[in-house]
C-alpha cells in the first residue's frame, strides 16, 4: 500500500493497463482451456460408450446368433468404426464376480475395486489413468448381466495442451504489446500536457499575475481545467489589486485627518497664544479626531462583517419593523430627508416577513442605503417597497438622485471607491461595501442599478425564515 | 364562488404591474382566479407536436423572478386571490381565442392601456388584438410607472414601479 500511494499518477495508470491486458488475457486463455478440455474428455467417453456397446452386441448377442451375423457384424465393426489407439476391450460376466475375484480382477484391467462397484450401481462408469480412459457399462442379456469396459488413450489431451500452450504465449505476447503501446499513448496524450500546464502555472508568482496559461492546443477536459485556472487566476489578481488600493486608500483617509491635527496644533505651539486661540484649536483637534474615529469605528465594521471572525447572534425578526425604525432613525438623524414606506405589496400575512438576522446589523445595513439614498438624491423623496414571494423576501430602495456613471457601476463594492459625481458630497465610500457584507452575512443578495443623474435603485433579498407554514 | 379573469402577459414581469393595479383598485371587493395567458405558436414540426408538453413549455417560460413577483402578490393579496395560473393560447383565428374564453369560464378580461407587448419569448404573439373583438366583459386599467427606464425583463423591482392607477 505504501509502495502503491508513493507511485506518482502515471506509473499506477500504466501499471493498471498492463495488468489488466495480461489479466484479462490469461484468465481469457484459463477459461477456454479448461472448458476446451471438459469437451474433449466427455467427448472421448462418448465415444468410448459407443465402443462398449459394439462390442456388447458383436461378443456377447453375437454369441447367441449364428456365426455369418457375427462375422457380419464383425466387418462392419472393423470397416466403419475405427479401433481407438492402445484400445483395449473387456468382458465380464457379473454373476462370476465376486468379492474375493473382484480385486483381483480389478487389478488385472488396471482400474480401482470401486469403478467395478459404481458400474454395478448406477450401470455406468467413468474413469481416467494418465492417459488412459476407461469407460465401463452394464449390459443385460437373456437375464444375465455383463460389465463391458472399453479403454483407450487419449491422444487429443496431449495435443490440445501443446497446442493451448503455444497459443496462451502468443497471446499474451500480443497483450504485452498491447499494454505497452496504450501506455505509450496515455503517457503521450494524458500525462504529459498535465506535466506541461503544471510547468507553465509555476511560472507564475505574485510579480506576474497577468500573465494567463495557453489553451490552444489541449483536449476538452484539459481545456476545462486550464480555463478555469486562468479564471482564477483572473479573480486573485483583482483581489490582490483590490486589496492594495484598499490598503493606500485607508491610509490616505487616515493620514488626512492626522496631518491636519499634526499642523495645527504645530501652527498653534510655534509661539505663545491667547486662551482664546488655544480653544479654538482645541477644537479643530477635536473635530479631526471624531472624524477619525467615525473612520476607525467603520473599519472596524468592515472588517468584522466580511471576515466573520467573532460569531454574531441571530434570531426571528420581522423585516418591516426593522424597516420602519431605520426610517424613525433617519428622521431623526436628517430631519430634511423625505421617505416613502411603500406598503403597497406588504403581504398579508405576517409570516411571510419574518426573517432570520442579527437586528444590530441589517439596521445599520438599511440606515445605510436609505440614507445614502436621501444624501444623494438631495432630500428628495425616496421610496422604500417591501414585497415577499413564497421564499425571500424582498426590499427596493429607490431614488431620484445623481445615480452612479454606467461604467463606475463594477466598482462600487469596493472599500473607499467613490464615484466621481459625488464630490459635493461627505462620505468615505464604507457603507455600501458593508451594507453589502452584512447581506450576504444573511445569505441574502443586493443588486444595485443606477443611471447617471435620473437615481439609483437598490434590491435586496433576503431569505424568509419559514419557507412552508 | 371567484370569479375568473384573464390578463394577457409575455412573460415579463412589468405585465403583472396590470394583475397589482387591478386588485388594488378592486380592494377586496371580490375573490378571484387569475388566469395569466401568453399566445404562443405552435412547431409546425411533426416531432415537436408528437413530444409536445404544454407543462414543459410552461416551465421553459417561466423565470425565477416572474414566479417569484406572482407570489409576491400572491402574498400580498391573499384573500383576494384564489388562484393565479399561467397558460398559454394557441390559434390563429377569433373565434379559437372565443372557445378558449368559453373553454376557461372566463369572466371579464383585465388589460393594460399603454401595456407595449414584448416579444421576450419565442414564438408568442400579441393577444391585444383578440381582446379587444372579445365578447365579454373588458376592463381597462391605466397606471403610470414611477420611473420610466428601461430594464431586463427578469428585474423583480419593475413590480414596485407603479405609482397608482387612475380611471
Amino acid at each position: 500500500m505504501t509502495l502503491l500511494s508513493k507511485l506518482n499518477l502515471k506509473t499506477k495508470a500504466i501499471l493498471t493497463i498492463f495488468i489488466s491486458t495480461i489479466a484479462i488475457t490469461s484468465l481469457f486463455g484459463v477459461f477456454i482451456y479448461l472448458s476446451l478440455r471438459n469437451f474433449v474428455y466427455d467427448d472421448f467417453f462418448k465415444t468410448l460408450k459407443i465402443r462398449t456397446n459394439v462390442i456388447a452386441k458383436a461378443n456377447i448377442d453375437g454369441a447367441y446368433n449364428d456365426t455369418s451375423f457375427v462375422a457380419g457384424y464383425q466387418s462392419v465393426i472393423e470397416e466403419v468404426a475405427e479401433k481407438l489407439i492402445h484400445e483395449r476391450d473387456y468382458i465380464l460376466e457379473l454373476s462370476q464376480l465376486n468379492t474375493k475375484n473382484e480385486k483381483h480382477i480389478a487389478d488385472s484391467l488396471g482400474v480401482p475395486v470401486s469403478f467395478l462397484t459404481i458400474i454395478r450401481q448406477s450401470k455406468e462408469a467413468n474413469y481416467q489413468k494418465g492417459h488412459y480412459l476407461y469407460k465401463g457399462i452394464l449390459y443385460s442379456f437373456q437375464g444375465k448381466d455383463y460389465i463391458v469396459i472399453a479403454s483407450a488413450e487419449s491422444h487429443f489431451n496431449q495435443k490440445l495442451i501443446s497446442h493451448l500452450q503455444r497459443i496462451s504465449f502468443i497471446a499474451i505476447l500480443v497483450a504485452v504489446a498491447i499494454g505497452i503501446l496504450s501506455a505509450y499513448y496515455i503517457s503521450k496524450t494524458i500525462f504529459k500536457p498535465i506535466s506541461e500546464v503544471t510547468d507553465m502555472a509555476k511560472r507564475i508568482s505574485s510579480e506576474n499575475l497577468h500573465l494567463r496559461l495557453d489553451d490552444t492546443h489541449y483536449s476538452q477536459e484539459l481545456k476545462e481545467l486550464v480555463k478555469t485556472f486562468n479564471d482564477m487566476l483572473s479573480r486573485i489578481e483583482t483581489s490582490f489589486e483590490t486589496q492594495n488600493n484598499f490598503i493606500s486608500n485607508a491610509s490616505h483617509e487616515l493620514r488626512t485627518p492626522l496631518t491636519s491635527i499634526m499642523g495645527t496644533a504645530d501652527v498653534t505651539l510655534s509661539r505663545l497664544r491667547t486662551p482664546e486661540e488655544y480653544i479654538e484649536t482645541l477644537q479643530i483637534i477635536l473635530h479631526e479626531t471624531e472624524k477619525l474615529d467615525n473612520k476607525t469605528k467603520a473599519l472596524l465594521f468592515l472588517a468584522q462583517t466580511g471576515f466573520n471572525g467573532k460569531a454574531q447572534k441571530f434570531e426571528r425578526m420581522r423585516i418591516d419593523q426593522l424597516i420602519w425604525d431605520c426610517i424613525d432613525t433617519i428622521e431623526k438623524l436628517n430631519p430634511e430627508g423625505k421617505v416613502n414606506f411603500d406598503t403597497s405589496l406588504l403581504p398579508e400575512n405576517s409570516t411571510r416577513l419574518k426573517i432570520i438576522g442579527n437586528e444590530q446589523l441589517l439596521h445599520l445595513a438599511f440606515t445605510n442605503i436609505i440614507s445614502n439614498a436621501c444624501k444623494y438624491s438631495d432630500n428628495q423623496m425616496v421610496t422604500v417597497s417591501i414585497g415577499s414571494s413564497d421564499r425571500k423576501v424582498v426590499i427596493v430602495v429607490r431614488d431620484q438622485g445623481i445615480g452612479i456613471p454606467e461604467h463606475e457601476l463594477g466598482y462600487i463594492y469596493d472599500p473607499f471607491f467613490r464615484a466621481s459625481n459625488t464630490k459635493n458630497y461627505d462620505g468615505y465610500g464604507i457603507g455600501l461595501p458593508l451594507a453589502r457584507n452584512i447581506v450576504r452575512l444573511h445569505s441574502g443578495k443586493i443588486l444595485v442599478t443606477a443611471r447617471e443623474n435620473k437615481g439609483t435603485t437598490v434590491s435586496i433579498e433576503l431569505p424568509l425564515a419559514v419557507i412552508n407554514d | 364562488m371567484p370569479k375568473r379573469i384573464l390578463i394577457p402577459t409575455d412573460f415579463s414581469i412589468s405585465s403583472l404591474n396590470i394583475l397589482k393595479e387591478f386588485l388594488k383598485k378592486d380592494n377586496g371587493a371580490d375573490r378571484y382566479d387569475v388566469l395569466l395567458t401568453c399566445g404562443y405558436h405552435l412547431s409546425e414540426s411533426i416531432t415537436d407536436l408528437l413530444f409536445f408538453s404544454k407543462h414543459k413549455i410552461l416551465r421553459s417560460l417561466n423565470t425565477e423572478a416572474f414566479m417569484d413577483a406572482i407570489s409576491i402578490i400572491r402574498n400580498k393579496y391573499a384573500n383576494s386571490l384564489n388562484s393565479v395560473n399561467v397558460d398559454l393560447f394557441s390559434g390563429a383565428v377569433q373565434s379559437t381565442f372565443d372557445d378558449y374564453l368559453e373553454g376557461n369560464k372566463i369572466d371579464s378580461i383585465v388589460y393594460g392601456a399603454d401595456s407595449r407587448f414584448n416579444r421576450t419569448v419565442k414564438r408568442s404573439f400579441d393577444l391585444s388584438g383578440m381582446i379587444q373583438k372579445a365578447k365579454v366583459e373588458k376592463i381597462m386599467i391605466t397606471y403610470k410607472e414611477k420611473e420610466a427606464r428601461p430594464v431586463a425583463t427578469d428585474d423583480l423591482t419593475v413590480i414596485f414601479n407603479t405609482a397608482g392607477s387612475f380611471s
